[in-house]
């Protein structure tokens, strides 16, 4: 009861500072939630592939831009490091492990477990089981004051770089061809090949891209979260549930599906810390109830 | 055909056809029914104790996997919530043992209706990804509520009944919960519910149109399966004599997962086979290199990607074609 009263108290005095900080906070960390989530969720539209295996694009996307920043002390050159380590893992996963599953979603998704497993313990195998730190690069150390309140310049550059990604691919998906092709794929996968093309190139180049974001989203995540083995898994869950409150399958879904839980993680976490994450089932739970499909997310499906 | 077989072994033997039929299950019954006489280890007896009550935590995942083709991402939710609330009834209200097991089976039941309602009605896939969520929240608590669950230290002094008090009484015990579950399990997949479940892993639309409500039937495994994973998590507790986060993490669910691939998914033999494989291989293992779970991650993409029908039943197929062609062989010399 007494806790009650302190909660509603702390809500309502809550001045306009505290609220631009903590809703900067839930940005920054929106913004890992979606480079993460959009690959995952255009996937599955696609190619109706639950990939589990994602979170590891993510994982292996910092500690490759680790080991780029520790060696060439280059941050750009470990972000592109990072991304194309990523894309090249993605390229790998979908030729090797994926491909001969087709068609079989039950064994496409024992098999993404699977590998979500292998790439976190190579990771331990490699750079042991100890949280390391991610240097942040110089120009981006200090902090900006915003009405009064000091915000480290890091979370904003992470904001700037998720929209900017956002907008980026939003582009190449609704104003160009190759990104027409993609959406008609996943309206229809049969229809696209019917009109004569490859369907399996599209897969490859969508599963490349959403691993190059997801590990864009584990680089530049780094210096913000720290450097683990168990990083790719906890970032999972809050993927898994930005997707269907966003809608499978869509875009500008995840985009929105992650700010909404980026946001009640921040504030969630600030003022009952011990259950933010209860805050984001409860969300899924309702959005389940409410509309299944998720915010975005296409009638019918798979 | 395989009727007439069976009546004719009948009539050769004098044992009855039921009995016939499992009887490597038997042997091995009696084996385990005399094993404690001849051996002392407390070792080998934790062990076989870990295998009985993971064997049955495999059959309920082997009744959702193999037997319906539904995938949970978190079935460690069930089994660590029957660890930690049987657990915590039994050392903070000092609840008795018999009035635990009815509490826990009921909020087995309300937590499987309630994820199947949400998420089966809407996507299979979703009940994959809300049990995984849902699990994580779990085990997320567990680690943060120290007071009520000692967070990552774990919480000792669960202690069973006096009656289970002796390490052999407890292997007994287990044995027994594996025998019911087993006998249980055989009976449900051979009923016309089992056919029907057989059904909808199949082709679950023509199932749907052949006028079975397809969700209720999910909706009947889960809650069979999430009781089953319930009790072996209360058990395993009172076995190890303690509660900790790790049962409620993803490394439980894929071992569930690990044993049912690799005894075979859908088959009756599975759940036990892959339990027998599964456990005494991870404590071999894990004596030798800290990187074991790497090794096990390994083999199982593999069998996935090679060995679809599982790791044991592709070994009896070979078997079964070297039979076959050492047989050619004779009969052409």
């Amino acid at each position: 009861m007494n806790q009650q009263t302190s909660l509603e108290s702390a809500v309502f005095s809550m001045s306009l500072p505290l609220f631009m900080s903590l809703s900067l906070n839930g940005l920054s960390l929106a913004m890992l939630y979606f480079l993460i989530a959009a690959g995952f969720s255009l996937i599955f539209g696609l190619m109706s592939v639950l990939n589990l295996a994602h979170a590891s694009f993510f994982l292996w996307g910092a500690y490759s831009g680790l080991a780029i920043f520790t060696t060439t002390g280059n941050f750009t050159l470990a972000v592109i490091g990072a991304t194309i380590v990523g894309v090249i893992m993605g390229l790998l996963v979908e030729y090797l492990t994926l491909r001969p599953l087709y068609g079989n979603h039950l064994f496409q998704i024992l098999m993404t477990l699977g590998l979500l497993l292998v790439f976190e313990e190579l990771v331990k195998l490699i750079w042991g089981t100890t949280i390391l730190g991610f240097p942040r690069p110089e120009i981006l150390t200090g902090s900006l004051v915003i009405l009064g309140r000091y915000f480290p310049v890091y979370r904003l550059f992470i904001i700037i770089a998720g929209i900017v990604v956002f907008i980026a691919v939003y582009l190449i998906l609704n104003r160009t061809k190759i990104g027409i092709t993609v959406r008609a794929g996943v309206e229809d996968e049969g229809m696209v090949q019917a009109l004569g093309i490859d369907i399996r190139k599209v897969f490859s180049g969508v599963f490349g891209l959403g691993a190059g974001l997801a590990a864009l989203g584990g680089v530049i995540g780094a210096p913000f979260l720290g450097v683990y083995p168990e990083l790719g898994f906890e970032m999972l869950v809050p993927a898994l549930i930005v997707v269907i409150i966003g809608g499978l399958g869509s875009f500008h879904g995840s985009f929105v599906g992650a700010v909404i839980i980026g946001l009640s993680q921040s504030f969630g976490g600030y003022f009952i810390p011990e259950f933010a994450l209860a805050i984001n089932v409860a969300l899924l739970a309702i959005v389940l109830l409410i509309k299944p499909t998720g915010l975005f997310g296409i009638e019918g499906g798979h | 055909m395989a009727m007439n077989q069976v009546n004719l072994e009948e009539k050769m033997t004098g044992i009855p056809a039921a009995l016939w039929r499992y009887k490597y299950g038997l042997i091995l019954l009696v084996l385990f029914l005399i094993y404690p006489l001849v051996t002392p280890s407390i070792y080998h007896l934790s062990l076989l104790i870990e295998v009985f009550i993971f064997t049955v935590f495999a059959i309920s995942y082997n009744l959702m996997l193999g037997y319906t083709g539904i995938i949970s991402l978190g079935h460690a939710l069930f089994f660590g919530m029957g660890g930690y609330v049987g657990g915590l009834l039994m050392v903070e209200a000092d609840y008795p043992f018999l009035l635990i097991i009815p509490i826990i089976v009921l909020i087995a039941i309300a937590l499987s209706v309630i994820i199947g309602f949400l998420t089966l009605r809407v996507r299979a896939i979703f009940f994959a990804m809300v049990t995984m969520a849902i699990a994580t929240f779990f085990w997320i608590v567990a680690q943060r509520w120290t007071d009520m669950t000692g967070g990552d230290d774990g919480m000792g002094g669960i202690i069973p009944p006096d009656l289970l008090l002796p390490r052999e009484n407890y292997y007994y015990f287990t044995l027994i919960f594996m025998v019911l579950a087993y006998l249980f399990f055989i009976r449900f997949v051979n009923s016309p519910t089992g056919r029907i479940l057989e059904a909808i892993r199949e082709n679950e639309e023509r199932t749907r149109h052949l006028g079975y409500n397809v969700l209720n039937f999910k909706i009947i495994v889960i809650v069979i399966a999430g009781i089953m994973a319930t009790l072996s998590g209360f058990f395993y507790t009172l076995s190890m004599r303690f509660l900790h986060p790790s049962y409620l993490d993803v490394d439980t669910t894929l071992d569930a997962l690990l044993m049912t691939v690799i005894g075979g998914m859908g088959t009756i033999t599975g759940p036990f086979i892959g339990a027998v494989v599964v456990k005494p291989l991870e404590h071999v293992m894990s004596t030798y290199t800290e990187h074991w779970l790497l090794i096990f991650g390994i083999i199982y993409v593999l069998i996935v990607l090679f060995l679809p029908k599982g790791l044991v039943p592709s070994l009896k197929d070979q078997a079964d074609r070297l039979r076959l062609l050492g047989r050619k062989l004779l009969s052409k010399n």
